[in-house]
């Protein structure tokens, strides 16, 4: 059966060791990348942490919008990933994307998502608390 | 259906052709027109192998053009292979002398004398943009314009282009970078239109977003309401935030929270 990546924000305070694994674990010649997962704190009273990451929508918007078929999804882990070969850069899933969840590579202008490191994502190996788990 | 590169057996589909079937078996072959998600154009004329032809009669061609068949043999690295393509090299730096990615593979290829007179032009004519921005983007902006020697690839008529979106795909694919697109913090500028900019309404942040590029992307899908689109990814993503907020401490339920 398909494994699932669970996130439950109760459990997230909010460290971004979430983040950090994740620009490490996409890095561009040697740099490391954009963080595709990103971990807010939330405000007083109730100061604790929420992660935002790719939904992988059921009818991802990302992927109706790109014109060259560059976003597809992977069936072996269920997530929407990006040919770089087909994408042209015209930025079209990082606007439609409602969550904000596309990002843009500072360093090389191009588009980044969530991919799930391909079926083992490295947030979930990282997270000290259990807010992200895949299993 | 099998076919041999350079003697090796390797797998293939219907209908491929030969330039994506060697590079995915991990052979390599320059090209500057090719890409994954358009069909072949054979523009360029660099991507050559040669063909294994009856009784020794080889021929040499465009391996993006050529669809696997049965029994088809090519070679890559033959010497047929290597002169013509040195010629082709050599009739694209006479073209454009200046660029990166033509000096490199001239260094590579061999192609050590120039014979011919510098023309200084910028464009290698593959016509990448104009396919990028007529099938993929489908703004329809660009045009090969004029003939023969005076062949150009520009907007209609050299005007300011009209049907342009402002996108930066055509200046993203372009092999020798020629196309000039300058973005400032409130304006693109390209194919001689000046765009403006889209800026987050929360916080006020310039988008990489045009308003023609815009209503470019609605059309392709009715999932996006007029009110979407209008924020930064940041922005976005604190509203995102702020929904899981209220879900998690129980101000609202996850059926309310979905769109």
């Amino acid at each position: 059966m398909r494994k699932i990546y669970l996130v439950l924000p109760e459990k997230c305070t909010g460290c971004r060791t979430c983040e950090l694994s994740c620009a490490y674990s996409h890095q561009i010649d040697q740099q490391p990348g954009t963080p595709r997962i990103r971990a807010y704190n939330t405000k007083p009273p109730l100061e604790k942490g929420i992660p935002v990451v790719c939904f992988q929508c059921d009818r991802p918007a990302c992927q109706e919008v790109c014109p060259t078929k560059a976003l597809q999804r992977n069936l072996d882990t269920g997530a929407i990933s990006i040919d770089y070969d087909r994408c042209i850069n015209c930025h079209a899933c990082y606007a439609a994307c409602p969550f904000g969840n596309i990002h843009i590579d500072p360093i090389n202008t191009r588009v980044a998502k969530c991919d799930l490191c391909g079926g083992s994502p490295k947030c979930a190996l990282f997270c000290p608390t259990g807010a992200l788990s895949y299993k | 259906m099998d076919i041999l590169i350079n003697g090796k057996k390797v797998k293939t589909r219907k209908g491929e052709h030969v330039l994506e079937v060697a590079r995915r078996e991990g052979f390599e072959i320059p090209s500057l027109c090719h890409h994954a998600a358009l069909p072949p154009d054979g523009a360029c004329r660099l991507c050559l192998v040669e063909v294994e032809g009856p009784e020794g009669k080889n021929k040499v061609t465009t391996a993006c053009t050529l669809e696997v068949a049965q029994g088809l043999s090519v070679r890559l690295d033959t010497p047929e292979v290597a002169a013509n393509r040195k010629v082709v090299l050599e009739m694209l730096l006479a073209r454009v002398s200046d660029s990166p990615t033509l000096l490199k593979l001239a260094d590579k290829y061999g192609l050590l004398e120039m014979r011919l007179v510098p023309q200084g032009e910028k464009c290698v004519l593959c016509g990448l943009c104009a396919r990028v921005c007529t099938e993929l983007v489908g703004a329809k902006a660009l045009t090969m314009e004029g003939r023969g020697t005076e062949t150009y690839f520009q907007p209609p008529f050299g005007e300011p282009a009209k049907d342009c979106v402002g996108c930066g795909s055509c200046a993203f694919v372009c092999p020798v970078t020629c196309i000039e697109y300058k973005k400032t913090d409130r304006t693109i500028e390209i194919w001689g239109r000046t765009f403006e900019r889209l800026a987050c309404t929360e916080c006020g942040e310039p988008l990489d977003l045009t308003p023609e590029h815009r209503d470019l992307i609605r059309r392709r899908t009715d999932l996006l309401t007029p009110a979407e689109m209008q924020l930064c990814g940041g922005c976005e993503r604190r509203t995102t935030m702020k929904t899981m907020q209220r879900v998690v401490e129980g101000q609202q339920t996850l059926e309310t929270a979905r769109r």
